[in-house]
């Protein structure tokens, strides 16, 4: 008797082995690492969607530097490394790639607050017989050759750098009674500003001020961190004993601030101000929308409403929207602050070829690449002199030529690991500020002090 | 009956109600977060179907299908042997292979980028390759209940007939068991066509990305296109529901003749 | 389908050896362990493997970039320490709990609304519903993430009819991330409890109905009690699938949470990779482990339970 089922190659297999075979077949033949034989491959890790103004504008810049360096130096190419995600996501992406020589990119654009910790790690190498040779790295100014030089050495180069300063609506403050052009001279004149846009202008936001979590430590870049640099005690990191600030006279000021903002109900919406898209909701909403009257936010705002980016197209932000520096809290010399942060070129210690790697970065930094990604990303290059170049200037007035003015007061973050900790403690006292108005500021300092104490220890905090 | 009638219509409509935006959105000029009636464009669903998405679709169609592939060969194998022969301690590898199936796949994530890293393997195969191991254990089990319930007299019969241990899985126990089996395949291809975490750490080459990491990327860009987001998101779970309404036979069967249904 | 079922189920519990030792082989099974070795060996290598060097992580001081990214070493219990003072620790296991009891019971709950609701429907309505909710089920994590993020944010979909803001996402973060799992996970409960909802037998109902039971008893005494493997092992499923969900939670709620979502997998995660603790965040993937494994030892035990059905039809 035969069993049933036995025979040579019974149909579905047929058309399943087939299938497979196909399958695998064609997997085998995706897309492998096409290196042209002989030439050197310089890979670079950036960002596709972060740093840009739009997608298409990063895709645009880098595709020409590709098109640039290999027409220049016919024996390389570039191989683009983009990396998706947010700031975070970013990061970490580049946390990873670096732990192996065999996915460590030969350049990368990466953001300053991180360069300490590569450098920590031995992932960089130094830069200075290299810098000294090009003829922009002179042209940096010190507060920026300092933020990329670790004892003493140079391990990165800006590729332009972001700072904030206040934005407003002048057709808003007519109505309000307020000056135009505006020029507050310490936090009281903000606060004031914003109560009145409060009584004479319903329906409107009075004042953006990041706060939450949602994005990350660019949250402090464009919020808390501004006000706290222009506050009586700026200190977040006690270098001396080398400790943590967690109570200060200045952080009371900043949560202050806050405590006035939110529980007068002068501050946006939540559902903006936790979005993962909270740093870019300004620009492309609220303030061409006409929906908010004070904005503290970044300087990238400025080319975006321009013919080119048009993220959105808005060609009424000259005549509407006015820009002035942040004050100090109590209008104090020199009366402006800002955070200074952006991102780097940097090259890899373990790169095989260190050259091309370099000619890549000095290509990227020259005058017409500087100012378009500087233009295109909201950008002040590095260079003084390219900062204040007409191309720039012109592409997203009044704003540019404030950002290029203001760059010298700023202030650096903290570059250090615990860095995270801490933001992450003071946007949860903030958030918490933004969604309870009632919180007071003692309430705050408490959350910002117990977030640091349980993430790094208590010896690890102190008061001022 | 009108009273079910009713009530499964509202659920239906609870389900439904989520999607809703998802729909609209792909096919509105001025999509946002928000409900609106769509100012009707193709633009989106051209984003979704073509270009880089499209790359990113075919990518994760490989990943997904080395990690089927993987986990049904060596399951169909592994089960026949747990099933059939003699294992030693084989209740006791069942049960550890049943733990398998608890442990959350991010707590390996750093571990194996490590090791391949080290064997230079930071790709899309390697990647459906670990993916398929992910989904290997409750692949195992499906496929050796549903093996389990397969009378052994065709075997005996075939072992007669000098067929070869091979042979008799092919064509025998496989072809019996095969709704166990369809519904381990199809268990591993959709575990590894929504696979988010794993390709995020494993895969870095731009052009291997597979369509969760694109779709991730644009919400937190700079410039949100939420209606590329709503179309690629449509454009992305389509294979996988068509998937479904092909097999559903299958599968249902499948699923409820493992075992994974006592009553 | 019933009887195949139930014989499935109660022939997987015995150990019925039906065919004979080959004369072949004494001893050793040597073919038996060649077809095993594909699977043992990536079992092995890219699972078992990896999940012991992630404990082992977690006793180091290793972290994600910085020296010790590089140089690491044993440092014994010390993260022990570290995660039995940490408050945010402890606030994420218990958020974990809530997590999984909301999931559990919502899906459960869920699913078998629709089970039972289903048994007494139009086919083409038990057709459509069915496929609605299996779709959603189907859904990769991520395409949930953005559907929910978009249904419950300011201006979404629900906040058509609620009241304020209409910003629930933000307000009550927890409750719509569970509920955005339940709505994702019901329709494989769906598919588990109505096959054991038909597996009820007929006969035991009927005689209850003829002696005038009400209906909604009947499901409480008596159909209940005969689908209780089945809910069980509904109940472990749903835990061990919820607790998994790393993506969902990650992409809905990692724009700003205030720590109110963070479930052990995302705080690990956040450990890990935000603030560059490796050791420190595989720790507290040890523990997610650990916490799986206790889910899923339940599991197996109750997946070995005999039926309850075979007792019940002598007693009614």
């Amino acid at each position: 008797m035969h069993p049933v089922g036995i025979r040579l190659m019974p149909r579905p297999y047929v058309k399943i082995a087939s299938l497979l075979a196909t399958a695998l077949l064609a997997a085998s033949i995706l897309p492998a690492s096409g290196l042209a034989a002989g030439k050197t491959v310089v890979t670079v890790a950036y960002s596709p969607t972060f740093v840009f103004d739009t997608n298409d504008l990063a895709a645009k810049w880098w595709n020409s530097i590709k098109d640039q360096f290999e027409k220049q130096y016919p024996n390389a190419e570039v191989k683009l490394v983009p990396i998706e995600g947010g700031y975070d996501d970013i990061v970490n992406k580049l946390s990873l790639l670096y732990r192996s020589p065999a996915t460590t990119p030969d350049v990368v654009q990466i953001p300053t607050p991180v360069i300490a910790e590569w450098v920590a790690s031995g992932y960089l190498l130094p830069l200075d017989s290299y810098v000294a040779k090009t003829d922009w790295w002179q042209d940096f100014p010190q507060v920026i050759k300092d933020e990329d030089t670790f004892n003493g050495k140079v391990y990165a180069v800006s590729s332009g750098e972001n700072d904030s300063m206040l934005y407003y609506n002048k057709d808003m403050f007519k109505k309000a009674g307020l000056p135009v052009p505006w020029n507050p001279q310490n936090w009281d004149d903000i606060l004031t500003a914003a109560r009145q846009i409060h009584a004479k202008v319903p329906d409107v936001v009075p004042m953006w001020l990041m706060a939450g979590t949602s994005v990350g430590t660019v949250g402090i870049e464009m919020g808390s961190g501004n006000l706290l640099f222009g506050s009586s005690d700026s200190t977040i990191y006690d270098a001396a004993t080398q400790k943590w600030v967690v109570d200060s006279p200045g952080l009371r000021e900043v949560l202050g601030f806050y405590h006035s903002i939110y529980s007068e109900g002068l501050g946006a919406k939540l559902s903006d101000l936790f979005s993962p898209t909270a740093h870019t909701v300004p620009v492309t909403d609220l303030i061409p929308k006409a929906e908010v009257a004070i904005v503290l936010g970044s300087n990238f705002y400025g080319g975006q409403w321009g013919k080119l980016v048009c993220a959105p197209c808005w060609d009424k932000a000259t005549e509407v929207e006015g820009v002035a520096p942040i004050p100090y809290v109590k209008g104090q010399a020199p009366n402006v602050t800002t955070t200074v942060a952006g991102w780097d070129y940097a090259v890899a210690a373990v790169t095989p070829h260190p050259k091309e790697a370099f000619d890549l970065v000095n290509l990227m930094s020259n005058e017409s690449n500087s100012i378009d990604m500087a233009n295109w990303s909201g950008f002040v290059p590095g260079s003084s002199k390219f900062a204040m170049a007409p191309a720039l200037i012109n592409f997203g007035p009044p704003v540019n030529e404030l950002a290029s003015k203001i760059i010298a007061d700023g202030k650096i973050l903290p570059p250090l690991a615990d860095f995270e900790v801490w933001s992450k403690g003071l946007q949860e006292a903030t958030g918490t500020m933004a969604q309870h108005p009632e919180t007071t500021v003692d309430q705050a300092i408490g959350i910002l002090k117990d977030y640091v104490t349980n993430q790094l220890g208590e010896d690890k905090v102190e008061t001022r | 009956m009108l009273l079910s009638n009713l009530l499964l219509v509202c659920l239906g409509l609870l389900f439904l109600a989520p999607m809703l935006w998802l729909f609209l959105a792909s096919v509105d000029d001025h999509a946002s977060w928000s409900l609106s009636l769509p100012t009707f464009t193709l633009a989106h669903l051209a984003y979704a179907t073509s270009g880089d998405f499209l790359n990113a679709l075919v990518n994760t169609f490989y990943m997904a299908l080395v990690a089927t592939v993987v986990s049904t060969v060596s399951g169909t194998l592994g089960g026949y042997a747990l099933s059939r022969r003699r294992i030693p301690m084989r209740d006791g590898l069942m049960v550890a292979v049943l733990f398998l199936t608890g442990i959350p796949i991010a707590i390996m994530i750093i571990p194996v980028f490590q090791m391949f890293g080290n064997f230079n393997l930071l790709s899309l195969i390697p990647t459906g390759v670990f993916l398929g191991v992910t989904s290997l254990p409750f692949a195992l089990w499906l496929i050796k209940t549903a093996m389990d319930s397969v009378p052994k007299e065709l075997e005996e019969a075939a072992q007669i007939e000098r067929a070869s241990v091979l042979q008799i899985i092919l064509f025998v126990t496989a072809p019996l068991a095969l709704p166990g089996i369809a519904a381990a395949a199809i268990f591993s291809f959709i575990s590894a066509w929504g696979a988010f975490l794993v390709p995020l750490v494993l895969i870095s080459d731009a052009s291997e990305l597979p369509g969760p990491i694109l779709i991730y990327g644009q919400i937190s860009a700079s410039q949100t296109h939420y209606g590329d987001i709503a179309a690629c998101s449509i454009v992305y779970s389509l294979p996988v529901v068509v998937l479904y309404i092909l097999m559903s036979r299958p599968f249902a069967g499948g699923f409820l003749m493992s075992g994974a249904v006592k009553g | 389908m019933n009887d195949a079922v139930v014989a499935s189920a109660s022939e997987s519990g015995k150990k019925v050896r039906l065919h004979k030792r080959s004369a072949d082989h004494p001893g050793v099974d040597i073919p038996g362990m060649i077809l095993l070795l594909p699977a043992s060996l990536l079992l092995l290598a890219l699972f078992v493997l990896p999940v012991g060097y992630a404990f082992y992580l977690g006793f180091t001081n290793i972290t994600l970039i910085g020296p010790a990214s590089v140089h690491f070493h044993f440092t014994g219990i010390a993260n022990v320490h570290r995660m039995g003072r940490d408050t945010l620790f402890w606030k994420s296991l218990w958020l974990t709990a809530v997590f999984l009891a909301g999931s559990v019971v919502g899906v459960t709950v869920v699913g078998m609304a629709l089970a039972v609701v289903m048994q007494r429907s139009a086919a083409w309505l038990r057709a459509g519903v069915g496929a609605v909710a299996i779709v959603a089920w189907m859904l990769p994590p991520i395409t949930v993430a953005v559907v929910w993020y978009a249904f419950t944010t300011s201006g979404g979909t629900l906040s058509l009819v609620t009241p304020g803001d209409g910003d629930s996402l933000n307000h009550f973060p927890m409750l719509i991330v569970t509920l955005a799992n339940v709505w994702s996970t019901a329709g494989f409960s769906m598919l588990i409890l109505s096959s054991g909802l038909r597996a009820v037998p007929s006969e035991v109902i009927e005689a209850a109905l003829m002696e005038g039971t009400a209906r909604w008893r009947i499901f409480l005494s008596v159909t209940l009690p005969i689908m209780r493997p089945t809910i069980v092992t509904n109940v472990l499923l749903v835990t061990l699938l919820s607790l998994a969900n790393f993506a969902l939670i990650y992409i809905m709620t990692a724009g700003g949470t205030d720590n109110s979502t963070d479930i052990l997998p995302v705080y690990s995660y956040q450990q890990g990779f935000v603030f560059k603790k490796l050791g420190y965040g595989a720790l507290l993937g040890d523990v997610l482990v650990i916490i799986s494994t206790v889910f899923a030892y339940l599991y197996v035990r109750a997946a070995r339970q005999r039926p309850v059905r075979t007792r019940l039809a002598d007693g009614v």
